[in-house]
């Protein structure tokens, strides 16, 4: 079995991210946070860990700014949904997931102006200069990936950050670059930072995570904090303002094993094998017959993530006879609109390969023999 | 001594940093007028000197 579709959950985990959830559902069931015995405060204070540990690794040294949520569509709807009203007006890009567009959708329909910028595949300064050109006087934010999901194409961030005026919150989506592009989210000056716990962060399914680097948002849930009880309001305070409702417990458990993980064998490191691999697979994959590789000229602007399709072929056809080899790709839009409009892809969709950080070259050997057969 | 502090991030920050300043304590939970909190407990002998470490680190209530 080949994985190449880490871009929607990464697989395999980590040995130690298996072994710490499955060692926490044995050992400990309280509730975090909740309780004052043993072990629910044990369980307290092993997600606090996972909150210092996922807060290093995007230089965030405040733990209660690292707000633990379950997934990163949740993270993006809890900013964007708490910090807009009417009359506010956001920037976007055309390479979003629908986990930022459906909310900004939404907040369209109340009143929320969405300017939505092309971005260039080529070219970072022009990305830069046509998102500050987008801003107006009413603009309170940018949103935008770090990684493309579909593309791959990497944004730069950190530049958006810097060139930016002050006035204009930044909220980056990093489910694509959370784990292996490395940010310091403080440094940088990133308002808002969500990703999920399951793709680059290496940790279970059912988690995410908000780094909160200026005002909580408006609480998008209200319930139990474990605090304040006699309190009708959520409390104000970070991370419980956001964070209603019990915390999964095994799940963060994961989250700490993976962030440790990554720490332990470097960020650094895991960006540079995904790169490695981004260039053999694209030199490798243009000597298919019939293989329309879309981003092959912006190939080194891109990471991780390869767009494809088979000349005359429906995605969904190339990725069955993958699927027949023991190869598992995705096809389809991948919940990215906009981006598959642009390239006129939105009915035949493509073929989506992402890498992990266990992929090999000889994987994507193998993924070019089976698509020359194909072809 | 029992010191109420914000929730149980705050708790366990605070725990963290009594700690790196020689200071033992443990985490408690009780209720008090405005519902649950979570509380830092200390030596009496401690208690004036780690008020003052949680306090500099925002970790009161």
């Amino acid at each position: 079995m080949i994985y190449f579709d880490n871009g929607a959950s990464s697989h395999p985990k980590p040995q130690c991210v298996v072994r710490a959830v499955g060692e926490w559902l044995q050992k400990n069931g309280a509730n975090p946070g909740r309780s004052g015995h043993r072990m629910s405060v044990d369980a307290a204070e092993m997600v606090y860990h996972a909150r210092v540990s996922l807060g290093a690794l995007f230089g965030m040294d405040q733990p209660e700014n690292v707000v633990l949520v379950p997934n990163a569509t949740y993270a993006l709807n809890t900013v964007l949904l708490g910090l807009f009203q009417k009359g506010d007006h956001v920037v976007t890009t055309d390479l979003e997931h629908n986990s930022v567009l459906r909310p900004l959708w939404y907040l369209q329909e109340r009143g929320v102006a969405v300017s939505v910028v092309r971005v260039d595949f080529a070219d970072d300064d022009k990305i830069v200069e046509d998102m500050m050109r987008a801003i107006n006087s009413k603009t309170r934010a940018i949103v935008c990936t770090q990684c493309s999901n579909v593309c791959g194409r990497v944004l730069p961030v950190e530049r958006i950050a810097r060139e930016k005026p002050s006035s204009v919150l930044l909220i980056v989506d990093g489910s694509q670059g959370a784990g292996f592009l490395p940010v310091d989210v403080v440094k940088a000056g990133i308002d808002y930072y969500c990703a999920p716990s399951h793709k680059g962060l290496l940790g279970p399914q059912g988690g995410g995570v908000i780094l909160v680097n200026n005002r909580p948002p408006r609480p998008l849930v209200f319930g139990g904090t474990g605090t304040e009880s006699l309190n009708p309001e959520q409390p104000e305070d970070l991370p419980e303002r956001l964070e209603a409702g019990t915390l999964p417990a095994p799940i963060c458990a994961g989250m700490l094993a993976g962030a440790e993980y990554i720490r332990s064998v470097g960020m650094e490191k895991l960006f540079q094998h995904k790169r490695a691999l981004t260039d053999y697979a694209y030199r490798t994959l243009r000597s298919v017959p019939g293989i329309e590789l879309y981003m092959a000229p912006y190939a080194s602007k891109c990471l991780g993530v390869i767009p494809f399709n088979m000349r005359g072929r429906h995605s969904g056809d190339v990725v069955s006879y993958l699927d027949q080899k023991g190869i598992y790709a995705r096809g389809g839009v991948h919940c990215a609109p906009l981006f598959h409009k642009r390239m006129g892809t939105e009915q035949r969709g493509m073929v989506r390969i992402s890498f992990g950080c266990y992929n090999t070259e000889r994987e994507i050997d193998k993924l070019a023999r089976c698509l020359i057969n194909f072809s | 001594m029992e010191i109420p502090v914000k929730s149980a991030t705050y708790a366990m920050k605070g725990k963290q940093l009594l700690h790196q300043n020689g200071i033992g304590s443990h985490v408690g939970k009780r209720s008090g007028e405005a519902g649950c909190y979570y509380y830092l407990n200390v030596t009496e002998k401690h208690a004036a000197a780690a008020r003052q470490i949680l306090r500099g680190g925002g970790i009161l209530k």
